[in-house]
């Protein structure tokens, strides 16, 4: 604590010396950008003033308006995703005003999204030291997803073990208990309060402006749980014109690949309709959103039932904005943990297992969720130097399961806020000074153990967190930029006191970002990272499905320490190149152990001494034929160890490589999305090379859309391969679906 | 257009081929099968029961761990149940039906219930039980006698 307390009165002191680009006279730059082939805006452009942290975005209309622009001669450098950057040279008079227009040229494979997960302000990925993807909303609506996760799985160094995101291995497979990546909706926090699990299926997937993805630990910033990253998802804000979608998915699946594995005769389907609603009146605008999706699941007792309906709201100007989000989301699914094996089910193959059915003893096996939140924010600009940001939310989780045996369940209450300043101290200097803190209730039902070692019927744990965090950005030449930052995060477990906290973690970062010249950005970041355990890591003690889950109250945060080093060049007009070297360093990494023994399979979450993930990702861009081919081809190398014992790290590839394409014919978009991740060297539990023989995920989807007007029609076959395959033993991952989508806007 | 095609089609077709690559494939059973006759009294103390297979015959308690391979607990409700034991190939000395005493820790709770014997008995002498690759060795039935539950000693006085 005392570490912390004395670097952020270091950046304090650093806010009080005398600035000489502060002393000079000011003007205003003001202008709008436009698209240099079809004259149209070009919104979220981002302005800066090159050498100094003065930096700006284009609005709806392609405007902008820098002001406290120091007078002279100044480089004006321009960037959109999608376009070339360009750089320009005005002429500040003091007191006066420049207007400019800026024409960008199109540049399908260049970079330069505008982002706000890095240092929780709008920037541009070409200016942030870290590696961030950008999915954009096309790119979600064209995978005809179910939810986010659909579309994030496309990402170049991520992947999905089961239903728990992998971010450049850092994350191995525990069951949801525990998630090593931060969602957020709008910058706010939004994993469950029990498990730490991403919850995504708490907003309905129409209106996402983009998500955002921030490879690497983002503990500087946000604490706990971003030790392997952040996803961001930013919605789309209030039309300003009334405007209705409705957008209609129904599809089915085909049968298994192997005669031996069809399990029913029915054709197994799903449908799902989500509707929205849009308007402002006034200063006030409003998205009303709704969804329902019906699914019968590919495999036996995976039927799922989803209904979500959100209400998003701002009110106010830029000056001051009141931001209001709201959603609740219900799942009923069926819950299997483990397909069929011999003997479970009846199988007249006599086959040593059978993928899409399930034991027999899990066929009513039910999982009900019920997920709700609330979050407010308020953001204002005192002046063209200071802004502020407050915001509160709350989460409820209310999740049971029915098995054999009984009952389980849990609900968990977060309830959070947060208190940022951002301060242009001088235009070489930005800070940003902030608080956060979030108190967690998790009351479970038959899941949590008794200190006896027994389960309890009913019990209630309490957990708390507070943090200050500063972060300042420097802008001293034109051709590097400079990020420190540092974050005290102290953690209360059933009460406690802040004297001898369950959690105390400093976790400071620094950043710089080198542009030699405007087509080449160099990144490199080093940074600590930490996450507390959750609470079902700390105390579940259940029976399900022959695992018994074995309490561990002694668990110790995991900490990381974590850096990349990365460059972006813009090739030629039509490629681009991203690399970047990577690592993680681990202490008291918390992973899931497992014994097999007579009573059945038992887990434990232990903490590991030490482990390492180290790895390198390269992305390469393509737009060929006149923009008529655009695409990607990513390829992530990672080399991962548990120290102590020398092993690999469990649920971990060694490959990984995503790629897509798309080609563009007048209405018609023709496209290929292909996967493939190289079989893990180790999972936890069953390691029968016979029966549990591990593979690779090599997946290839098509897609085709075709558009008329402002509608259009979708059409994708996912796994188009019907390539069998598991990420956590003993579940089947999706087989061949074929879907149509119809996007309609009034 | 003939150009995208001609370059985007051949990409198409490989990553086509690549995704129909080493996936998992049905997987014939192997290892034991069959059913056991409960007999006697099922006791109030039960956790569960279940087949197991030994290459060799156990010497101690302790070894009634290292089995082979072990069933899933069996259905108890009824006279019988029926049982798989997945295992490599190769010959079994030992294939009994073992049974475990709730709350009391492994191996001091486990008793032994009969085994796979020649004349059909619960523990008559044992039968070697072989396993060949890809095949399911069925109608490997057991008697479990819940009425003389055995320790692995008394168990192995009997089959010396």
């Amino acid at each position: 604590m005392r570490r912390a307390s004395a670097l952020l009165i270091g950046i304090l002191g650093v806010t009080v010396l005398p600035s000489p680009s502060d002393a000079q006279e000011a003007g205003v730059v003001a202008g709008r950008v436009i698209d240099a082939r079809t004259q149209e805006p070009v919104a979220t452009a981002a302005v800066r003033v090159v050498g100094t942290v003065l930096v700006t975005f284009a609005d709806d209309l392609g405007a902008f308006e820098l002001r406290s622009v120091p007078a002279g001669t100044r480089s004006l450098l321009v960037e959109r995703f999608g376009y070339a950057p360009r750089e320009l040279e005005v002429v500040v008079s003091a007191g006066g005003r420049t207007e400019i227009e800026v024409e960008l040229e199109p540049r399908p494979v260049a970079v330069g999204e505008v982002v706000t997960t890095v240092t929780k302000r709008r920037l541009s990925t070409l200016e942030t030291p870290v590696s961030v993807s950008v999915l954009e909303e096309q790119q979600i609506r064209e995978r005809i997803a179910d939810t986010a996760a659909d579309a994030v799985a496309y990402t170049p160094s991520v992947q999905f073990v089961g239903d728990q995101l992998n971010i450049r291995g850092s994350s191995g497979y525990s069951r949801g208990a525990g998630s090593r990546v931060l969602m957020l909706v709008d910058g706010v926090p939004a994993n469950a309060g029990d498990s730490g699990s991403i919850n995504w299926d708490v907003l309905p997937l129409t209106e996402i402006r983009q998500i955002e993805i921030l490879k690497g630990a983002g503990s500087a910033l946000y604490g706990t749980s971003a030790l392997g990253g952040v996803i961001n998802v930013i919605t789309e804000p209030p039309p300003a014109d009334p405007i209705f979608k409705l957008r209609l998915r129904a599809g089915f699946y085909d049968d298994p690949p192997f005669s031996e594995w069809i399990w029913s005769s029915q054709t197994r389907g799903y449908g799902a309709v989500d509707l929205s609603y849009g308007r402002r009146l006034g200063s006030v605008g409003f998205w009303a959103r709704g969804g329902r999706t019906l699914d019968d699941g590919y495999v036996e007792n995976t039927d799922l039932e989803r209904t979500n309906v959100a209400l998003q709201a701002t009110v106010g100007e830029d000056a001051g904005r009141l931001g209001i989000f709201g959603s609740w989301a219900r799942e009923e699914y069926g819950a299997p943990i483990l397909w069929c094996m011999r003997g479970d089910c009846e199988d007249p193959n006599l086959l040593a297992f059978q993928p899409a059915r399930v034991p027999v003893s899990a066929r009513d096996d039910r999982t009900r969720s019920d997920k709700a939140r609330l979050h407010l924010t308020y953001t204002r600009s005192w002046s063209d130097r200071v802004d502020t940001f407050v915001r509160g939310h709350y989460q409820r989780n209310d999740w049971d399961t029915s098995f054999g045996d009984g009952n389980i369940g849990a609900v968990s209450d977060v309830f959070g806020g947060e208190l940022r300043f951002d301060w242009r101290v001088a235009n070489w200097f930005q800070l940003s000074l902030g608080g956060e803190g979030s108190h967690t209730r998790v009351e479970a039902e038959n899941f949590f153990g008794t200190p006896e070692g027994g389960v309890d019927s009913l019990s209630v744990h309490d957990i708390s967190n507070l943090a200050l965090y500063a972060q300042g950005e420097f802008g001293f030449t034109r051709w590097l930029m400079l990020t420190a930052g540092v974050r005290q995060d102290v953690g209360l477990l059933d009460g406690g006191s802040l004297t001898d906290p369950w959690v105390d973690q400093t976790s400071p970062r620094v950043g710089l970002v080198i542009s030699p010249v405007s087509i080449t950005r160099i990144r490199a970041s080093v940074g600590r990272g930490f996450r507390a355990p959750t609470a079902d890591e700390l105390f579940t003690a259940t029976q399900v499905g022959g695992f018994f889950v074995v309490p561990n109250e002694n668990l110790r945060p995991e900490q990381s320490l974590a850096g990349e080093v990365g460059v972006q060049q813009l090739v030629t007009p039509w490629l681009s190149l991203d690399l970047a070297g990577f690592f993680y360093e681990f202490e008291d990494l918390i992973e899931a152990d497992t014994v097999l023994s007579p009573r059945g399979i038992e887990v434990q979450f232990q903490n590991l001494d030490s482990a390492s993930v180290r790895g390198v990702e390269g992305i390469v861009r393509l737009s060929l034929f006149r923009d008529r081919l655009q695409g990607f081809v990513a390829y992530t190398y990672l080399d991962h160890e548990d120290k102590t014992t020398g092993q690999p790290l469990a649920y971990r590839p060694n490959h990984l490589v995503t790629t897509s394409g798309t080609v563009y014919l007048g209405s018609l978009e023709l496209g290929a999305d292909y996967r493939y991740a190289s079989a893990f060297d180790r999972v936890k539990v069953f390691t029968d090379p016979r029966t549990d023989r591990l593979v690779p995920l090599n997946v290839l989807d098509l897609r085709l859309a075709y558009r008329f007007g402002r509608q259009v029609l979708r059409f994708i076959a996912d796994n188009v391969g019907n390539h069998s395959y598991t990420t956590i033993e003993r579940n089947l991952e999706p087989i061949r679906r074929y879907s149509l989508a119809l996007e309609l806007v009034f | 257009m003939t150009n995208t095609t001609s370059w985007a089609l051949p990409a198409l077709c490989l990553a086509l081929l690549a995704a129909c690559a080493d996936g998992l494939e049905p997987v014939p059973f192997q290892g034991v099968s069959g059913s056991v006759a409960f007999s006697g009294a099922l006791p109030d103390s039960t956790e569960w029961v279940r087949v197991g297979a030994y290459r060799d015959l156990p010497e101690t308690d302790l070894d009634l761990l290292g089995f082979a391979g072990i069933s899933e607990p069996l259905a108890l409700a009824r006279d019988s149940a029926g049982y798989v034991v997945g295992l490599e190939s190769g010959v079994f000395e030992w294939i009994p039906v073992v049974w475990k005493q709730e709350g009391v820790a492994l191996p001091n709770g486990l008793r032994v219930l009969g085994w796979y014997t020649d004349g059909g008995g619960a523990i008559d002498p044992a039968e070697l039980v072989l396993v060949t690759a890809d095949e399911e060795n069925g109608g490997i039935n057991l008697i479990a006698d819940f009425e003389n539950a055995l320790t692995i000693e008394e168990a192995l006085e009997i089959l010396r």
